[in-house]
């Protein structure tokens, strides 16, 4: 009777003991399964983004690729077009080009300013009047009438450059360029234009500067020059050019088809505004405007926007 | 009480081994089910485990794919600056004579 009853509570003792370690060892496992999930989970979710990450440098790097392979192909045509040509060369700005070679003048340029006047004695006369003979030198076989500009050169014109943002970095790269090609530009310059011996007021007064350049290296002394463009008050379509001379201050000797300013065979240095004044009655009494200039050593242009402008200009700049 | 008090007199023996067997039963019953229920939940523990040791390993190898790639890009993205840079020192160049003044003179009609 006491071993049953002993037994019973035995066996509901370890039924009670049996629920009780089993409920708290699987809720440990159930603990752990969620642990081990939760990281499954966020490991495999970091996959799955790095895959699409992946896929999408992919496909950024093909894009950034296939865009070299264009540029490689036009940087190719460019480099054989280059290697094709048949002489010595250099690769230039075409304004870079125009700043050197505008006012540039030659060997004939140089023996045509010394046979006009045979070089400087050193005297202030001399030198004036050599001003002049140049002048009057290149007027005389100056011939108005159009340029022929038959010199060109080949210009590398790479045109509409686009650009795009990759898909994943959003970086910007260069996509493509559409169009390469070789343009054969028409060349303007004082050695040009002395060659033709022919050409508008542009090219009279561009060579004009040039030959006094070239004088001012054979006599080693040099005056500020400028080819000026010129306009008059309530003559919309007048524009032309010019050149003008400094000595000092305001001092200035203006050349135009004819001298303004010119005496005794000799150019004559006046005030800006009584200079200016000679220049408005050989354009028929009109008020001359001066709106720009381009001088050489080393090349210099600019515009002006009233004469006040030009006249600060003319004296504290142009040296 | 007394007719509980007999009940007890007459069938204690009996009832007492039909608690035995009751709670013996019980006690295999209750066993059984929670280690059935032990062993799914290590068995799902393993899988699991497996299954996040996969996922580690591809993580790891598209990893590694996504090093080899991002640098490949920014190699290519260098390479499309350095293009670009070459293309541009290219355009709107003049292809000019090396002693172009003198070529002019010799060239100009």
């Amino acid at each position: 009777m006491r071993f049953q009853m002993l037994l019973l509570s035995m066996l509901a003792l370890s039924n009670i003991l049996i629920a009780a370690y089993f409920s708290l060892e699987n809720r440990r496992l159930e603990d752990i399964l969620h642990r081990e999930h939760s990281l499954y989970a966020d490991t495999i979710t970091r996959y799955w983004k790095l895959q699409d990450d992946n896929m999408r440098l992919n496909n950024s790097y093909r894009e950034v690729a296939e865009a070299n392979r264009r540029l490689e192909a036009v940087l190719n045509y460019t480099l054989d077009v280059v290697r094709s040509i048949p002489y010595n060369y250099t690769l230039m700005p075409s304004m870079e080009f125009m700043n050197r070679f505008l006012f540039a003048y030659t060997e004939e340029m140089r023996g045509f300013v010394l046979n006009l006047t045979g070089g400087w004695d050193g005297s202030e006369n001399d030198f004036r009047s050599d001003l002049y003979r140049i002048y009057t030198g290149w007027r005389s076989i100056f011939v108005y009438a159009p340029a022929p500009y038959g010199f060109k050169l080949p210009l590398i014109n790479i045109g509409s450059w686009s650009y795009a943002y990759t898909p994943y970095y959003h970086d910007e790269y260069l996509r493509e360029v559409s169009s390469c090609e070789i343009v054969w530009v028409p060349i303007y310059g004082a050695s040009l234009s002395f060659r033709y011996r022919q050409g508008g007021c542009w090219d009279f007064a561009v060579v004009l500067v040039s030959l006094y350049y070239a004088y001012y290296d054979i006599a080693g002394r040099s005056l500020p020059t400028a080819y000026i463009s010129i306009g008059a008050e309530g003559v919309e379509e007048f524009s032309h050019a010019c050149v003008l001379v400094k000595l000092e201050g305001d001092m200035v000797a203006i050349l135009d088809w004819e001298p303004i300013t010119v005496s005794d065979g000799m150019l004559e240095f006046l005030p800006f505004d009584l200079a200016r004044q000679l220049h408005g009655r050989y354009w028929w009494g009109w008020s001359i405007f001066y709106k720009g200039f381009m001088m050489g050593r080393p090349y210099r242009s600019g515009f002006f926007e009233s004469n006040e402008e030009f006249y600060r200009w003319l004296v504290e700049e142009l040296n | 009480m007394g007719g509980l008090r007999f009940f007890m007199d007459i069938n204690r023996p009996r009832l007492l081994t039909s608690l035995s067997i009751l709670l013996l039963a019980s006690n295999i019953l209750t066993f059984t089910y929670f280690y059935l229920d032990n062993v799914r939940l290590r068995e799902a523990i393993e899988g699991e485990r497996s299954r996040y040791g996969e996922a580690v390993e591809s993580y790891r190898r598209e990893l590694d794919i996504y090093t080899v790639l991002n640098r490949s890009y920014y190699e290519a993205l260098e390479m499309n600056r350095r293009l670009e840079e070459l293309l541009m020192y290219f355009r709107g160049k003049l292809i000019v004579p090396y002693n172009y003044t003198v070529i002019l003179e010799d060239e100009a009609p």
